[in-house]
């Protein structure tokens, strides 16, 4: 017999279905909270185009009765639910292992196993569930006697081999008028009518079990889940077969594995000739196999994080980048979304710009958005500002908070927070009083600007933009400035700072200038103040305490839509600008080079009286109040001392720079406002 | 003849009916029914190797086990398909849902690599996030993949000898999501029309 082969069965491989777990996690939090009792839960298995010899979980698993039909079949088990992972990872696994085994033989020898030979296919889970991070730790084993080895007494013939086609026919016809309990482990004569278990063999008087059987035209029969060699199941029949049918013991027996097919077929069935061993009678079957292996092979636990479902914050998440990702598949597959996941946007001023950016920011699918703001949310602001409520301006919140909030309402996934603190300004003296909390405001907003990627300048006030213009520029960040006039608005990116060397030289093209993104302008290298500046547009320069009022929303559109452009550049914060040379030719503007998304102006101004758009692009004003290399450098020697020597008076830095005609900011405040002037 | 009008009437009769020859065949289609609208199921397991699985880290255990098949580690995807009358488009939609042996669902980004070979992915990729997108199920109103309904009217209308729409539709639509239709259907029909011609 030693020369012959080991029979081997294939082991089952658990297919757990999602509401499996939610089924668990609920009797977890409303029935055993924290008892850890075993619980009876079923699997089910099939013999229909099998593969793989799975087993399958679901909700149905927590049933007292077993939802089966044909060609499924049940397999009877307990959940062991612990408490604790250190309980999981150190219960001893053997041990349980053992319990079942001998749990199984006590099924075989007291007769349940013959009355519902379901019990055959039994298997343990031992489980934690963490509900907090929704994460279920599991592991299944499937109990089955190590000691009991059979041996191939000669290869395997298919059904059709060994029975006439009518008597397959008459076959399935019997197969299918049983109860699934009785047919998954039955026996069959050689005309193939089927007997049951426990018509065939007694638990009681296991001497006479079979005795004027004939073993070579007789077939133990079960549904086998297993499209090559047997599966697992057959492993406990055998089990069974050695327990309570001694005149088997060093017989051959034939084993019909009953594999069924579409159109009713059983052609993928096989008969197998297996010879059991002969063990001494006080034979005691002591070791237990096997619990399952992972996907990788190991014989070890397995996580099944289910959080993405779960967890309403993360399908939120998930359903909010989901449009992003189809317009990537289906149109841009270039497209970078992760570098627009992890920029940190900062934006100077909650108002109606502040509102409309961050709420297309979120659309683009920024994660990270947060805004610095002094002011509260007034009546005037909630039908223009898109973040706030009526209930805001009746509790009067700090706009800055309440836009924060306002955010996590709509995607609890986004990071946002809201800082009340004032912007500092040339020309705005800090008293003693004041100098104190200052310097605080100052670090605070140097951490910040530090800490941010993309930085947007939407206050009320133009002097309010200076300091966060000079600190974008010295820290190297993306800056978008944003202004609005009555019917007019203005985007622009600030210039990449000196920093970002840039030694390759753009291409030329014939009617166009290029700029390479690090000699582009600032806001105020545009300034009034800059001398021989001829493009300059008046309109937007004016006083205006009134927009028309969607106005807000296209320039804030516009901000974002440039970022996003700017992000989805190679060369990012450097990606050069075009201008026109001459205006003869009005082709040239389609030569303008362009990256995924199109051309990435320096600025936009729009007109609503006309519906249109220009795109202007400036140098870098060598003499520039807020970004040239004297303010960046004093700020670099000097840094407070310096800022607050501004502060206390705006021609401080006409001196620095070099600027005669430079007007006083107190004398000339010039506007280029969000309407958030309507409160104030 | 194929109405190219159909509408939801036309549906639940085709879909009984196709329901019915999946029976006779062994087949595995259900019919479905909520509130009072039917839609066709089918579940569908595919296996896949060389898939990684995260790990923990502790506990594993070694048992020599000369009875046991070494089998090469697979991941299961459990696919459930569903054939639904939509609401809107009015044409029969193809919905579904995957997941995996561990009972998570296959989210978007890899949901392209549980029907195709790893080395037919990238064209694949290209093509089926064309067509796939994920929705809220007309019926169920949780989230199942779609393939998304637009030209469907347009191709059905190809095929005016259609016996079923609904199998012409899943004959189409079916094998770019690895559903396959049994030739059993074809031949009900070819059958029933010899029948009818004797
Ligand atoms: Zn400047």
């Amino acid at each position: 017999m030693s020369e012959n082969k080991i029979f081997q069965y294939v082991q089952f491989k658990s297919v757990v279905a999602p509401d499996f777990w939610y089924k668990l996690a609920e009797n977890k939090l409303n029935i055993e909270k924290l008892d850890e009792i075993d619980q009876h839960i079923v699997g089910t298995y099939t013999n229909l185009n099998a593969k793989n010899c799975l087993i399958d979980f679901d909700c149905t698993s927590f049933n007292s009765k077993i939802v089966t039909s044909r060609n499924k079949f049940g397999a009877v088990g307990v959940l062991k639910n612990l408490n604790t992972i250190e309980s999981f990872k150190n219960c001893d696994k053997i041990s349980l292992l053992n319990t079942a085994g001998n749990q199984l033989i006590t099924n075989i020898l007291n007769g349940t196993c013959l009355e519902n030979p379901s019990e055959l296919a039994s298997f343990l889970l031992l489980s934690f569930a963490d509900l907090k991070k929704y994460n279920f730790y599991y592991w299944f084993a499937f109990p089955a006697s190590l000691d009991l080895v059979i041996y191939e007494a000669s290869p395997s013939q298919f059904i059709s081999e060994k029975f006439t086609d009518e008597d397959i026919k008459n076959f399935t016809l019997k197969i299918d008028s049983l109860d699934t309990k009785q047919s998954a482990f039955f026996i069959a004569n050689k005309t193939l009518d089927v007997i049951l278990l426990k018509d065939a063999i007694s638990h009681v008087k296991t001497d006479s079990n079979l005795l004027d059987f004939d073993l070579s035209s007789n077939y133990f029969c079960f549904s086998d889940p297993s499209e090559s060699k047997c599966g697992w199941v057959l492993r406990n029949y055998i089990l069974l077969l050695y327990l309570l049918c001694p005149i088997l013991r060093g017989q051959s027996i034939n084993i019909l594995s009953v594999r069924q097919s579409e159109q009713n077929s059983l052609k993928a069935s096989k008969v197998f000739y297996v010879t059991l061993p002969k063990y001494n009678d006080d034979f005691q079957f002591l070791t237990w196999t096997s619990w399952e292996k992972n996907n990788n092979g190991k014989m070890m636990p397995r996580i099944a994080n289910m959080s993405e479902v779960m967890d309403p914050i993360k399908t939120a998440e998930h359903f909010a980048m989901l449009n992003l990702k189809l317009m990537k598949w289906r149109l841009l597959p270039a497209l970078n979304l992760d570098i627009i996941k992890t920029q940190k946007c900062l934006l100077f001023g909650a108002g109606t710009l502040g509102c409309g950016i961050a709420r297309s920011l979120m659309s683009w699918g920024f994660s990270n958005i947060s805004f610095i703001d002094s002011g509260h949310v007034s009546y005037s602001n909630p039908v223009r500002q898109s973040l706030f409520t009526y209930a805001d301006a009746y509790q009067n919140k700090f706009k800055s908070k309440a836009a924060a909030e306002r955010l996590l309402e709509i995607l609890p996934s986004v990071k946002s927070h809201g800082h009340v603190l004032t912007i500092p300004m040339p020309g705005y003296p800090i008293n003693e009083s004041t100098r104190q909390k200052t310097i605080e405001d100052v670090d605070m907003i140097v951490n910040m600007i530090k800490d941010s990627d993309v930085l947007f300048l939407v206050t009320d006030s133009r002097e309010s933009r200076w300091l966060p213009t000079l600190l974008g520029s010295y820290f190297g960040k993306i800056v978008i400035t944003t202004a609005l006039g009555f019917e007019s608005y203005l985007v622009m990116r600030h210039g990449a700072s000196k920093s970002h060397e840039q030694d390759e030289l753009e291409e030329e093209i014939s009617g166009l200038k290029c700029i390479p993104g690090n000699k582009l302008g600032c806001y105020f290298c545009n300034d009034v103040t800059s001398p021989g500046n001829s493009i300059r547009d008046r309109t937007l320069d004016q006083q205006c305490t009134v927009t028309r009022p969607a106005v807000s929303n296209i320039a804030a559109s516009i901000s974002v839509e440039l970022l996003v452009s700017l992000l989805q550049h190679e060369k990012n914060i450097c990606a050069p600008a075009y201008y026109q040379i001459n205006n003869k030719s009005t082709d040239v503007v389609e030569s303008i080079p362009e990256s995924m998304l199109g051309i990435i102006p320096h600025s936009v101004r729009g007109y609503l009286s006309t519906f249109s758009n220009i795109l202007p692009a400036t140098e870098r004003f060598n003499q520039c109040i807020a970004c040239s290399d004297f303010v960046l450098n004093e700020y670099k020697e000097h840094d407070k001392e310096f800022l607050f020597k501004v502060f206390n008076s705006a021609e401080y830095l006409e001196k620095i720079t070099n600027l005669e005609d430079f007007a006083n900011m107190d004398d000339d405040i010039i506007n280029e406002l969000d309407d958030d002037s309507d409160s104030g | 003849m194929i109405s190219l009008n159909f509408n939801e009437n036309d549906f639940n009769e085709k879909a009984k009916e196709f329901r019915e020859i999946s029976e006779k065949l062994n087949d595995t289609w259900e019919l479905n029914e909520k509130m009072g609208k039917i839609y066709l199921v089918k579940k569908q397991k595919i296996s896949i190797q060389n898939k990684k699985e995260q790990e923990v880290e502790f506990g594993e255990i070694v048992i020599d086990d000369a009875s046991a098949v070494n089998s090469i580690p697979e991941t299961i995807y459990s696919i459930e398909y569903h054939v639904v009358f939509h609401p809107s488009y009015q044409v029969p939609v193809l919905y579904f849902n995957a997941h995996s042996d561990d009972g998570r669902f296959v989210n978007f980004d890899d949901v392209s690599k549980i029907f195709v070979e790893d080395y037919e992915l990238k064209q694949y990729k290209d093509e089926i996030y064309q067509i796939i997108s994920q929705a809220d199920h007309p019926i169920l109103f949780k989230p199942f993949y779609m393939i998304h309904p637009c030209h469907i009217h347009e191709v059905l209308s190809k095929f005016p000898e259609s016996k079923n729409f609904i199998l012409t539709f899943l004959t189409i639509y079916g094998p770019s999501v690895r559903l396959k239709m049994l030739e059993g259907y074809e031949k009900f029909y070819m059958e029933k029309e010899v029948m009818a011609n004797i």
